[in-house]
């Protein structure tokens, strides 16, 4: 904390006015005389001349002032924001024909980057109610429409009804794929916990994390195209049950033919599981066909099959790496205290070892969340839909609008995820008292 | 009670449709077009069907067609013929024949029980664009101008896929046609790249970029300032955007051909680079875009 003037400046509250003023300086939207065309920037002194001064005077004042002050000034700050950013796509695009466009510039994320950070210093020093000023002014933003001529909004109005599904779509393949990555990593994270025998689970995910997404596509297509076709769905149900029978017999005999047996069927049960919980969750209705091919009940070559298989197997690696570090974390004292009640091993686990363990589990969750809304950007590659899709097909466009059209609801979703899993591992953690 | 019976509806609905038909396409806008078009056509002959349209790029919707994941998207002959038979070198003579190598093409793909519907009456061919005020200042109207201005030591810069660098009937026939000599500095190759890229390249100027590669039937062209260079002498392959279908599907329904084939016999050049610019430069949704062109031509009410 330094003094200027007088004042106490924080470096996170200076940081933000910092960025705020420098937005200032630069161009904050660019305009199109089309979507595709090649764009020319204006600052925000080309359309007002006055109010860029008062956006400047409330930047310091956010600065400068502390506890409940600061959150006012940041909501002004952000109305004053908002309304130029409205007020200059009104003004650059009056002249033009329709098909003009104005997207965001340099000027404008430095500016919401500042905001963010502004937020975020207020927030750690602790301002509960003064906070509120960020969503209550971004409301108003929303319900006054001053983002509406902007690019990114205009091509979601040519696009709301495939936006909603697409959306849907996003969030029903990342559930299904972290939900299957907890299914099958906790255990696995487990195994590897027990002892340096089983230390090939983490190298094995590891080397799934660094297939990229593509080539897997390419070697999954031919692969699920020809099993959907040759395989009817009766036989691959009865082919799971007899192999899960013969698994457990031949454990006893040799391990490693056991788990050769086990590959195969894990993954076709892999696949089964995410299309069917995918199709449950998301807008595509879920179909069944028995005594037809595995086809005609949605496991394709090309769509969800391939696209929740390979983010199911991305989102291995945080959730198995966090479980076998809290499971190593666990300190011996307690694991010796628990015998020393006459603790079996099931109960010492479920009962110590799991619970002490379970906020560095929660965290995994939390990483194999957000890095799975990410990724599920790649699902649009192999046609399952998602966000991707307008992503793809903007760059595929040369529309950078339609790009932003996927990427930021992509941002403010793993933002809000992230958030959403914190503050629950927080509330658990001071549930548990660990 | 009303629950049986809507469900009963509904099953009715189901059998009285036939399909159900899933159709497909390349990612492009074109492709994007063309596929919503013959969707909302069979929708409204009450044919069920599954929208898998922007399948994926060409490797990937061909292997979809042929291993049956999707039952028809739209080709182009120039890639059936410069691309799936390459190897047949009868198959590679007729690149430039619109109406043999259509032949050849339906005769060869019957072998891998793909049909070929009637091809639509517009070239999506390769092309060279450049900037408007360059045409102009450099009096640049046809293939054998740009010759003439390369050779004339110009510095030209061309902005161009691997692919269409690399096949024999695209730039190298229009510098065998045309005689003229692109140096290999003079050429800019974006990985992967498509027309609108390659243009935008040529409309800003980046990297002293000054033509582009382009699509006869781009939407973009006029909208980015740049005109496309004709082609005079037919130096490059002919591209003519047609529907396949997987044998088996139109066998069992053949009135496929007699619902399609009329509006693909509409879609000349002019009509197919305004509905892509639809797309492209406006920003509307190729759904929309199919639907209002297949009502205004009464195809559907």
């Amino acid at each position: 904390m330094r003094v200027v003037f007088g004042f106490r400046l924080g470096p996170a509250s200076g940081l933000a006015a910092g960025l705020g003023l420098l937005a200032l300086g630069l161009p904050w939207l660019e305009l199109r005389p089309s979507r595709i065309a090649p764009g020319e920037p204006f600052g925000v002194w080309s359309w007002q001349s006055d109010w860029p001064w008062v956006l400047l005077a409330l930047w310091l004042a956010t600065a400068l002032s502390r506890g409940r002050w600061q959150g006012v000034w940041l909501g002004a700050t952000l109305l004053l924001w908002g309304w130029l950013v409205g007020q200059g796509a009104e003004a650059l695009l009056s002249p033009y024909s329709q098909s003009a466009r104005v997207s965001p510039g340099a000027g404008f994320w430095l500016s919401l980057l500042g905001l963010y950070v502004g937020y975020f210093a207020a927030w750690h020093e602790g301002r509960g109610w003064a906070l509120l000023s960020g969503p209550l002014a971004l409301a108003v933003l929303l319900w006054w429409g001053v983002f509406e001529r902007l690019g990114p909004f205009l091509e979601l109005e040519a696009w709301r009804e495939q936006f909603t599904t697409e959306l849907w779509r996003h969030l029903s393949l990342s559930t299904s794929a972290v939900v299957l990555a907890l299914v099958l990593g906790i255990p696995l994270g487990v195994l590897a916990a027990r002892g340096p025998r089983f230390s090939w689970v983490l190298g094995a995910m590891g080397f799934l994390q660094t297939i990229p997404s593509l080539a897997l596509f390419g070697l999954l297509l031919p692969l699920l195209a020809d099993l959907s076709q040759a395989m009817r769905l009766e036989v691959a149900l009865a082919l799971l049950v007899a192999g899960a029978a013969v698994f457990r017999l031949l454990w006893a005999v040799s391990r490693w033919l056991a788990v050769l047996l086990a590959l195969p069927l894990g993954l076709l049960a892999l696949v089964m599981a995410g299309v069917w919980l995918n199709a449950l969750l998301g807008p595509d209705p879920l179909r069944l066909e028995l005594r037809a091919p595995l086809q005609e009940s949605g496991i394709r070559g090309i769509g969800v099959a391939p696209a929740v298989l390979a983010l199911t197997l991305y989102a291995l690696l945080p959730v198995v790496l966090n479980v076998y570090t809290g499971l190593r974390g666990v300190p011996e004292a307690a694991r010796d205290a628990g015998r020393g009640m006459g603790m079996s091993p099931q109960q010492l686990f479920w009962r110590v070892e799991l619970p002490l363990a379970l906020p560095l589990v929660l965290e995994g969750v939390r990483g194999a969340a957000t890095l799975t809304i990410g990724i599920t950007t790649v699902a649009a590659l192999i046609g399952a839909g998602g966000l991707g899709f307008f992503i793809l097909r903007g760059v595929e466009g040369g529309a950078p609008d339609m790009v932003l059209l996927g990427a930021i609801p992509i941002i403010l979703l793993a933002l809000l995820m992230d958030t959403l899993l914190r503050w629950a591992g927080l509330v658990l953690r001071q549930k548990l008292g660990v | 009670m009303r629950i049986v019976w809507a469900f009963l509806f509904t099953l009715g609905l189901a059998l009285a449709q036939k399909g159900p038909i899933t159709v497909g396409s390349k990612i492009d806008t074109e492709g994007a077009v063309l596929c919503q078009m013959v969707r909302i056509l069979l929708e409204a002959n009450g044919f069920r069907v599954n929208d898998r349209c922007s399948t994926g790029t060409t490797d990937v919707v061909r292997k979809a067609l042929t291993s049956g994941e999707i039952d028809l998207y739209p080709e182009y002959t120039g890639t059936a013929l410069g691309v799936f038979f390459k190897d047949n070198r009868e198959a590679a003579a007729l690149t430039r024949d619109a109406a043999r190598g259509f032949a050849k093409v339906r005769e060869l793909d019957a072998k891998n029980n793909i049909v070929w519907l009637n091809a639509a009456p517009a070239n999506n061919t390769w092309a060279i664009a450049v900037p408007r005020s360059l045409a102009q200042q450099n009096n640049l109207r046809t293939m054998a101008d740009f010759a003439r201005w390369v050779n004339g030591g110009a510095a030209v810069r061309l902005a161009a896929s691997q692919e269409f660098v690399d096949r024999d009937d695209a730039l190298k026939a229009f510098e065998r046609v045309y005689g003229f000599k692109m140096k290999p500095e003079q050429l800019v190759i974006l990985p992967g790249g498509n027309t609108t890229q390659t243009q935008q390249a040529a409309a800003r100027g980046t990297g002293g970029v000054n033509a582009a590669m382009a699509y006869g039937t781009d939407g973009g062209i006029a909208a980015l300032g740049l005109v496309a260079l004709t082609d005079p002498r037919g130096a490059v392959a002919v591209y003519q955007p047609a529907i396949t279908v997987r044998k088996t599907v139109f066998d069992r329904f053949p009135e496929l051909a007699t619902l399609i084939n009329p509006v693909f016999a509409t879609l000349n050049e002019a009509t197919l680079s305004q509905l892509n610019a639809e797309v492209a430069v406006n920003g509307k949704n190729p759904t929309e875009v199919a639907r209002a062109y297949l009502r205004s031509k009464n195809f559907i009410r």
